[in-house]
């Protein structure tokens, strides 16, 4: 458990580099869309500024949430174990996995489809989900030799 | 699936599936899903329930209906 402890503390500390980054483009984002938003009649580009500072603040949010949770459970034994167990059941690991597989294939099937459709309507769309394909296969490739290897 | 005696067992130790989960690292969803036949447990889980009840793996498990034994 003493192992499972020290993962939670790197967790931790990696979490809070993360937070710290995300505070920065929080407040980047927020004031800089601000100042370009202002007697800028572009609804959809404001939007997007709002969107971008809004996803990082979530994200913040849930990063923090994280740490103080992960700070609970390193002083609390049986939350320790109970979180361990939460984590490595091996049943859990089968259903993320699955969950991983499915999801893979619906949006890479949902990103194609809109790429073929987006082709006779808006080019820089249609490159722009092509290069999200690309992406996608060699993430793929490059995750599959990962493990292969590991494995 | 395998077939396992794990309930008669539990109910013949009175454990509920909380404390034989948490005994061996596992989780109470785990322990159902094996019950049930809808999970099968890896070699190191069946091995943690069998020696929990001081049994062999063949003794909680049932291999007779897998294919190829």
């Amino acid at each position: 458990m003493e192992n499972f402890k020290e993962v939670l503390k790197k967790r931790i500390r990696m979490l809070t580099f993360l937070a710290i980054i995300f505070t920065i483009l929080v407040f980047t984002l927020g004031v800089w869309g601000y100042k370009n938003s202002l007697g800028n009649d572009n609804h959809v580009v404001s939007s997007l500024y709002g969107l971008s500072a809004g996803a990082f603040g979530g994200s913040l949010a849930v990063i923090l949430k994280t740490i103080f949770k992960y700070n609970s459970v390193i002083k609390d034994e049986n939350r320790l174990k109970l979180k361990y167990i939460e984590e490595n059941d091996e049943r859990e690991i089968l259903i993320r996995s699955k969950m991983g597989t499915t999801i893979e294939y619906i949006v890479f099937g949902s990103v194609l489809l809109g790429a073929i459709v987006s082709t006779y309507i808006n080019s820089t769309v249609a490159l722009t989900l092509y290069s999200v394909i690309i992406f996608m296969v060699v993430m793929k490739i490059i995750t599959k030799l990962y493990y292969g290897s590991k494995f | 699936m395998l077939k396992t005696k794990i309930k008669e067992l539990r109910k013949i130790n009175k454990l509920s599936q909380e404390e034989l989960a948490l005994a061996v690292g596992t989780t109470r969803q785990t322990i159902t899903s094996i019950e049930c036949e809808k999970y099968t447990a890896s070699l190191v889980l069946a091995y943690k329930i069998a020696k929990y009840f001081d049994l062999t793996i063949e003794e909680v498990f049932d291999f007779s209906e897998v294919e190829g034994i």
